[in-house]
């Protein structure tokens, strides 16, 4: 626990410093990517192990306030997270007394409960309104998430029978989830169907007994950097790169917008259109994954098998454990035929993890079950990762998109 | 799902040196449970139970080694069985924008599957991989396009590989 204290106040202070100001407008990492410095569009992110101390967390400090008030908490060790959209956050990182005003269903005015479904697990807990500040830049009156409040309706059995609960840090990995992925409301246009194909996200819980309720869009939990009033077609993660051997933490920076300020420009990335589903095709040892993505909340590279790639699985953890170091290449494509070659490596991970103190890998990959590369943090180290928000213009053309 | 539940406890309580009144129970258990109860290890007269409670059509094809039902759920995932020749269900796979009734899915091994997957945790996030005693649950993704599968070593067909079940 000792170590997680001192990761936590390491992300705190490298998040102090940035927010300082002083800092150039644009700063070079190591991999030659520039970073850019402070700014209303910028908020400071530390890539870490974060308050539940696991290799490859990208973590921001987020303050959210009650709507129209200076009634605010400031929550740090936050997952930014370009694989969901909307702003949740554990009811136990938040100080005590601090109360933002629950959303009331339209339909009947009770409470509204939502059960969110990540691909390890669910956060259950309350829809709730707030103000979310983020560096310069609010979204004013939001629907967001309060995860495991205490006192709140029990979780339904619908919810519990999509997977294990992420109701704790140890068990979501942070004190909340920054969903800033290329969707504008968590859940879409499903859930606001009254028919059996309502996915059941949404629930409204008198007397706390929850029964699935269509959720219109704008009462959905939104993406917050959607809802700002400028800077709101899209984000961009920047980060230095790392030592293939690893790296205890290295700071970078969450930009707000595409091509809005002079801070936030293309720059020549590579735009990969992708699908309805968010999702753009990898080509890896001859097979095509049509399913593939990137995303800032998966903290390794997942792709192939086992079988498919002649590295054995770590004994003791899930992530792929080769006697050497692998050399690979993958092409990913978008939908608009756009391709990119990415060369990377994968070394032992039971390797990497004897290094006390490191929590960042860029070569940590394991096995993924279907035809799909999950591009995890170890992409993001070096490069400057655009996310384009679906129908939001851009000069890159509309969203959805990723460029780099 | 009181049967799930108490075959569940049955499977943690085994290491305590209760055996014997626990396999007795099961016995009861197995007598009492109904025949279509759909999930992972069950027969295959369960995946109707599977399609009722899903809402959704079911398609089967059959290869040499297996027969595949396919279902088809209102919200748009699509659940795979995978049956043997033997008529059991070895493996489930789904895919899709929501997740599926994985309690529904997995039946008997459900909690294990939970129980396993929070012992994980430590490991950070990202798609799951449980292997336990024969029991392998993988989940791949993100928010919208979710996807994933479910086996029982011991129980898939002479030449079936893994892969086969997406």
């Amino acid at each position: 626990m000792r170590k997680h204290v001192l990761v936590a106040a390491f992300v705190f202070f490298t998040i102090a410093i940035f927010g300082c100001g002083g800092v150039s407008n644009s700063n070079s990492g190591s991999g030659g990517n520039p970073i850019a410095g402070a700014a209303n569009n910028v908020l400071g992110i530390t890539a870490g192990g974060g308050p539940a101390g696991i290799a490859n967390a990208l973590l921001a400090s987020v303050v959210i306030c009650v709507p129209g008030s200076s009634n605010c908490a400031t929550v740090d060790g936050v997952l930014v997270d370009t694989g969901s959209s909307g702003l949740r956050v554990l009811s136990s990182a938040l100080p005590a007394g601090f109360a933002l005003p629950r959303q009331a269903s339209v339909v009947n005015g009770s409470p509204v409960g939502e059960c969110f479904q990540f691909v390890d697990g669910f956060t259950w807990g309350p829809v709730a309104i707030a103000d979310v500040h983020l560096s310069g830049e609010q979204a004013g009156g939001i629907p967001v998430q309060i995860i495991g409040e205490p006192g709140f309706a029990p979780i339904p059995a619908s919810c519990t029978a999509t997977g294990p609960s992420e109701q704790t840090v140890q068990t979501l990995g942070a004190n909340g989830i920054l969903g800033v992925g290329n969707f504008l409301q968590d859940c879409g246009p499903a859930c606001a169907l009254q028919s059996a194909g309502n996915p059941g996200i949404y629930f409204t819980c008198p007397n706390s007994v929850c029964t699935v309720t269509p959720q219109s869009l704008p009462q959905q939990v939104q993406n917050p950097v959607a809802m700002f009033a400028s800077d709101n077609n899209g984000v961009i993660i920047e980060l230095p790169a790392i030592a293939a051997t690893g790296a205890p933490s290295v700071s970078g920076s969450l930009v707000f917008g595409i091509g809005t300020q002079s801070n936030n420009g293309l720059n020549g990335a590579k735009v990969l259109k992708l699908n309805g589903a968010g999702n753009f095709t990898t080509v890896i040892n001859n097979q095509s994954l049509p399913r593939s993505f990137v995303d800032s909340g998966s903290n390794g590279l997942f792709f192939l098998s086992s079988a498919t790639t002649g590295m054995p699985v770590c004994s003791g953890n899930p992530f792929y454990c080769p006697a050497a170091t692998q050399n690979f290449t993958a092409v990913n494509t978008g939908t608009n035929g756009a391709s990119t070659t990415i060369n990377f490596t994968v070394a032992n991970a039971n390797t990497l993890f004897s290094t006390s103190g490191d929590f960042l890998f860029n070569n940590l990959a394991a096995p993924n079950p279907a035809s799909s590369f999950d591009w995890g943090m170890p992409f993001f180290y070096g490069r400057n990762v655009f996310t384009a928000f679906e129908t939001r213009n851009t000069p890159g053309g509309p969203g959805p998109y990723t460029a780099y | 799902m009181r049967v799930n539940n108490l075959n569940s406890a049955h499977a943690r309580c085994m290491g305590r040196g209760s055996r014997s009144l626990w396999l007795g129970l099961a016995i009861i258990m197995i007598v009492l449970a109904p025949a279509a109860r759909a999930e992972l290890g069950g027969n295959v007269s369960s995946i109707q139970a599977d399609q009722e409670r899903m809402k959704g059509t079911v398609r089967v094809t059959s290869t040499m080694q297996f027969t595949v039902h396919e279902i088809q759920t209102p919200n748009g995932t699509v659940v795979r069985e995978f049956v043997s020749p033997a008529g059991m269900v070895f493996g489930v796979a789904w895919q899709g924008p929501w997740m599926p009734d994985l309690r529904q899915l997995l039946g008997t091994y459900f909690e294990q599957f939970v129980k396993a997957a929070q012992q994980s945790k430590g490991r950070g996030r990202g798609p799951l991989s449980i292997q336990e005693n024969g029991l392998v649950v993988e989940t791949g993704g993100h928010a919208r396009s979710f996807f994933g599968r479910a086996y029982l070593v011991p129980m898939m067909p002479p030449s079936v590989r893994a892969e086969a079940i997406q």
